[in-house]
């Protein structure tokens, strides 16, 4: 991976580091995929992929209402809110 | 004056439900323990305002007639991952300074049915990741063994509260060995339960196909007493399972005539330290035979496979989860911020550890188009074949019986610079995670410099029951279970 690949993945996942953490983790990086590779000599054909083990499938309710926490209860953690609503910067 | 730090949690409740103890007593003296010996191993991080208020409820409701529940009056200590209303939750991490939750997690609610004493949270690695317990921004937690080691992790906090006598009770989780791995170094008793047995809601989610909730305690009773009131459906984790909780404390044996116990030789060769192998060997299998066990070979032979599709499954689980750390709802906000962009990269920079970082991103990777297949997906399929094994293994065998960790509790330091090495601790516990399998690990020995060694017992789905019933055996012939720190 280059070094212009890795700057796309920290990207996606809104991260920014800084040019000491790039390096480190870039080089960790190269070692954790070297070792995932081992999978590669695993012959998975014809096999399902399991995503979850618990067996199940869709879980569904009735879509009726129940009491909820209320909006200044949702919004006492936000950073910033401006009367019943998360306040962000401009975003247009 | 009885020293209620050396009962166990079932007699706590016993003697509080009688009335012939007051839960204010016993709450009272732990707090005390707490703030003396808590600044020398860093196992609590908060501890909360009214412990003697919800001691002093349950003396009363016991005075007014009331029925108390199975956990009367019990001090019990909760990982720093799970919401209690109104009180201060964070995963250890910067990212949630000073998040306090509207709500509690049904685990926690459980407990207060029960009429348990929650006294306060315990340190954590940040976001359960990691096994030593140094990822936490609240620092490091010291092993009550050696305080120049970890503790194990990710609930590490918790696991030192119980070896250290500062509760009876903890809640831990464990993704990929984080309530077992800790348990084994602290000489404790931890169970993974089954996925679906416990609810995760209220529990800060990691990789959610992996994540579990599960007890700690000193011995196997206590243990099956608090897995038993947190265990049960419910309908606000969609992953629950509706299945009856067994009455896992009466899950008892002396004799394990007729049990079988399987050993995956393969995985004892090498890879683990020389005291680890003779414990399991001399003190785990020799006793467990002696009551009446029969000892099969069993082969696991995708479990070699497990920590590399694990760190692709949970990473890929954990760089979405943690997409909810934006820097908007709650948490930590940056203020170096010009427009919304910058206030999510920005508050994710400067919010999140390093190792955290590192896990999302290579989630991103596993996931990330052109590589999908060849990671996130090839790692699905190999849980699929570590499933598989573990199936095929239990046609001959009632439980599996391995390590819990392949070394004691390490030096601080000595495995963080280099995460493979540090993702290795847990080469043990994974598959269980993979698998959704439930998981228990117990003291079964000691090192040849007196670090505590843990097995690991692995059951059927749903068969916590077997688990509790084998251990029970295993203590009633052995004192492993007693052995304490010097405090």
């Amino acid at each position: 991976m280059n070094k212009q690949e890795f700057d796309n993945l920290t990207k996606l996942s809104r991260l920014q580091l800084d040019d000491r953490d790039k390096e480190a983790f870039q080089k960790d990086f190269e070692n954790i995929i070297n070792y995932v590779a081992q999978l590669a000599e695993v012959n998975t054909d014809d096999v399902e992929p399991l995503v979850q083990a618990s067996g199940l499938k869709n879980v569904f309710r009735q879509d009726s209402p129940v009491p909820s926490i209320g909006v200044d209860v949702a919004l006492s953690n936000a950073p910033q809110r401006e009367g019943s609503s998360f306040k962000v910067p401009n975003v247009i | 004056m009885i020293d209620f730090y050396r009962v166990s949690a079932s007699e706590i409740a016993k003697n509080v439900k009688s009335g012939d103890w007051s839960a204010t007593d016993v709450a009272k003296q732990y707090l005390d323990r707490i703030n003396k010996i808590n600044p020398s191993l860093n196992a609590f991080i908060n501890l909360h305002d009214e412990i003697m208020e919800v001691a002093q409820k349950v003396d009363e409701k016991r005075k007014a007639g009331k029925p108390l529940g199975k956990l009367a009056g019990v001090p019990v200590a909760v990982k720093d991952n799970m919401c209690e209303k109104g009180k201060l939750t964070t995963s250890c991490s910067k990212v949630l300074k000073g998040y306090k939750p509207p709500y509690n997690a049904t685990v926690i609610d459980k407990l207060l049915d029960a009429d348990a004493i929650p006294m306060g949270k315990t340190n954590m690695d940040e976001f359960a990741m990691g096994s030593s317990n140094e990822t936490s921004i609240y620092g490091p937690v010291n092993n009550p063994y050696d305080k120049d080691r970890i503790p194990g992790g990710s609930s590490g906090g918790s696991a030192a509260a119980i070896a250290a006598g500062l509760v009876p009770l903890a809640l831990g989780s464990d993704t990929g060995g984080s309530i077992r791995q800790p348990a084994s170094l602290c000489g404790i008793a931890g169970i993974k339960p089954t996925n679906g047995r416990v609810s995760r809601y209220g529990l800060m989610a990691y990789s959610s196909s992996l994540d579990q909730i599960g007890p700690f305690a000193r011995n196997i009773n206590d243990t099956a007493l608090m897995l038993e009131v947190i265990s049960g459906f419910d309908l606000k984790d969609s992953t629950s399972i509706n299945t009856p909780v067994p009455e896992y404390t009466a899950q008892k044996a002396t004799s394990l005539k007729g049990t079988r116990i399987g050993v995956p030789r393969a995985l004892l060769k090498d890879g683990l330290e020389i005291d680890v192998k003779n414990a399991i060997e001399k003190n785990a299998i020799e006793n467990l035979k002696a009551l009446g066990a029969e000892i099969v070979d069993i082969e696991l032979p995708h479990a070699k496979y497990g920590i590399a599709a694990y760190y692709l499954v949970a990473t890929a689980e954990a760089s979405s989860n943690l997409g909810r750390y934006d820097g908007i709802h709650y948490g930590y906000r940056s203020e170096n911020i010009k427009d919304l962009a910058s206030v999510y990269t920005n508050s994710r920079s400067e919010g999140f550890g390093r190792e955290v970082k590192r896990r999302i991103i290579l989630g991103t990777f596993s996931l990330s188009s052109g590589y999908y297949d060849q990671y996130y997906n090839k790692a699905t399929k190999v849980r699929r074949l570590i499933l598989n094994d573990y199936l095929e293994a239990f046609k001959k065998a009632d439980v599996i019986l391995t390590p819990t960790s392949p070394c004691c509790a390490f030096k601080k330091g000595e495995k963080s610079a280099d995460p493979i090495q540090m993702y290795l601790s847990d080469i043990y516990t994974v598959c269980n995670n993979l698998s959704g399998l439930p998981g228990i690990s117990v003291n079964c020995g000691v090192s040849s410099i007196g670090l505590p060694i843990g097995m690991q017992l692995t059951g059927k789905a749903f068969g916590e029951g077997e688990l509790c019933k084998v251990v029970s055996a295993f203590e009633s012939a052995t004192n492993y279970h007693q052995i304490t720190p010097n405090i």
